[in-house]
C-alpha cells in the first residue's frame, strides 16, 4: 500500500514537472502576447472561418467545387506548417520543438488528406471525403491556444511579481 | 462529419485547452516568479559582495560605464573557449595550457552567455577554486548563489541601477510601466528579465537598509 502511494506520488511529481517544463520553457510564442494574438487571428480564426464557409457551401455533386474547397484548406495548413518551421528553435531537446513537431505532424496529416481529396476528385473524378482528418487541425491549434493563454498568465504573474518586487510575504 | 459537429468539437477543444491552463498555469507562473526572485543570500553577504566587486574594479581601474564583464574577464585572463553539447552545466571554467577557459553549453542565448561569463569571473573574484561550473536549476550551493549575485552586480552595477530607478520613479509607477522599464533594462544591460527583476529587488533592499 505504502509502495503504491510512493509510486503514485512519484507519478504526480513527474506530471507536475512535465507541466512546469511545458509551461515555463516550451512556449511557442516565447511569452509574446501580441505574437500569440496575431497567430490566433491569422492561423486559427481566419482558417476556421474559411474552412467552415467552404464546407457549408460544398455540394458533393460538383467536383471542381470540392477541389477548390480543399485547396483553401490545404493553403491554410501549409501556412501553419511554414509558421511552425519558422518558430523552430535550434536547441537540442527543446520542449518548444517537441510541440512544434507535433503541430507540424498534424498539419502535414491535414495537408496530405486535402491533396488526396483534390487528386481523387480531379483525376479519378470521384469524391473521397472523410472530414474527421480535419480534427487534426483542431488538435494542433489546441497546443497554440494553451500557449496563448499561458502568455496571458505569464504577463499577469510578471506584473504581480513586479508590483510585489518579488516579496513573497505581500 | 458535418460542419455543425466540426464547430462544436472546435469550441469544446478550445474551452478544454483554456480551462487546462487556468487550472495549472496560473499557479505555476506565480510560484516560478516567487522562487526566482527570492533572496538566495543574506543581506550581509550582499553587502560583502558589493564591496568586494567595488574594490576589484577600483584596483583594476575598471569604469562601470563601460563593458564591465568584458573588462573583468580581460583582467582575469578568462577567454571563451568554445561551445559544447557534452557538458552537463551551462558553463564550465577550466585551465587549459595555463589559460583560463570558459566552455559554454550549446543553445545558450547571448544574455545567458554573458551571465555565464560574468558568473565564472565572479568565482575568481570570490576566491573560489578552479575548475568551476555554472549549474542550472534550483537548490544550488551557496558558492554558486554568491557567484550569481556578483555576476548580476557586474552586469548591472548598483549605482547605475539605482540612478535609473530614481530617474524613472520606478517605485511609484504602474505595473505596466514597471514591466516596460524592466524590458528597457534588459536591452540596455543584455540581461534576462529575471536577472533584471532580481537586481532591482537587491538594489532596492541595499539602498533602503544602508
Amino acid at each position: 500500500m505504502e509502495k503504491h502511494e510512493n509510486i503514485s506520488g512519484k507519478t504526480k511529481e513527474n506530471i507536475r514537472s512535465w507541466i512546469e517544463n511545458n509551461v515555463l520553457q516550451g512556449n511557442i510564442f516565447q511569452g509574446k502576447t501580441l505574437d500569440g494574438c496575431l497567430y490566433f487571428v491569422f492561423y486559427m480564426v481566419l482558417p476556421i472561418i474559411i474552412t467552415s464557409a467552404s464546407l457549408i457551401a460544398l455540394t458533393n455533386a460538383d467536383l471542381m467545387n470540392v477541389a477548390s474547397c480543399y485547396v483553401t484548406i490545404l493553403i491554410s495548413s501549409l501556412g501553419c506548417i511554414y509558421d511552425a518551421i519558422n518558430r523552430w528553435e535550434y536547441r537540442i531537446g527543446s520542449e518548444r520543438n517537441r510541440k512544434l513537431f507535433i503541430m507540424i505532424f498534424l498539419m502535414v496529416c491535414v495537408a496530405i488528406y486535402c491533396l488526396v481529396v483534390i487528386f481523387v476528385a480531379l483525376i479519378a473524378r470521384k469524391i473521397m471525403r472523410n472530414d474527421f482528418f480535419l480534427l487534426a487541425y483542431v488538435f494542433s491549434n489546441m497546443i497554440a491556444i494553451v500557449d496563448l493563454t499561458n502568455c496571458f498568465w505569464q504577463k499577469l504573474a510578471k506584473q504581480d511579481a513586479v508590483m510585489r518586487n518579488g516579496d513573497e510575504s505581500k | 462529419m458535418n460542419i455543425q459537429t466540426y464547430l462544436i468539437v472546435i469550441s469544446i477543444c478550445f474551452l478544454v485547452a483554456i480551462l487546462f491552463t487556468c487550472v495549472f498555469s496560473r499557479n505555476i507562473y506565480k510560484e516560478f516568479y516567487t522562487s526566482q526572485l527570492k533572496f538566495d543570500i543574506g543581506f550581509n553577504e550582499m553587502v560583502e559582495g558589493e564591496s568586494r566587486l567595488k574594490d576589484f574594479l577600483q584596483n583594476n581601474n575598471i569604469n562601470i560605464d563601460g563593458n564591465v564583464v568584458q573588462s573583468v574577464a580581460q583582467k582575469l585572463e578568462i577567454e571563451i573557449g568554445g561551445i559544447s553539447d557534452t557538458i552537463k552545466n551551462n558553463a564550465e571554467l577550466t585551465i587549459v595550457d595555463n589559460k583560463r577557459i570558459v566552455i559554454l553549453k550549446t543553445g545558450l542565448n547571448e544574455q545567458e552567455k554573458l551571465f555565464c561569463l560574468a558568473h565564472e569571473c565572479a568565482h575568481l573574484i570570490n576566491g573560489d577554486p578552479v575548475p568551476q561550473t555554472r549549474p542550472d536549476g534550483k537548490d544550488k550551493d551557496i558558492i554558486e548563489q554568491k557567484a550569481d549575485y556578483l555576476a548580476a552586480a557586474m552586469i548591472m552595477p548598483r549605482e547605475k541601477v539605482h540612478k535609473f530607478l530614481l530617474e524613472h520613479g520606478y517605485q511609484n509607477v504602474s505595473a505596466n510601466r514597471k514591466v516596460k522599464l524592466i524590458d528597457q533594462m534588459c536591452k540596455e544591460y543584455n540581461a534576462t528579465d529575471i536577472v533584471v527583476m532580481r537586481r532591482i529587488r537587491e538594489v532596492t533592499e541595499l539602498e533602503q537598509r544602508t
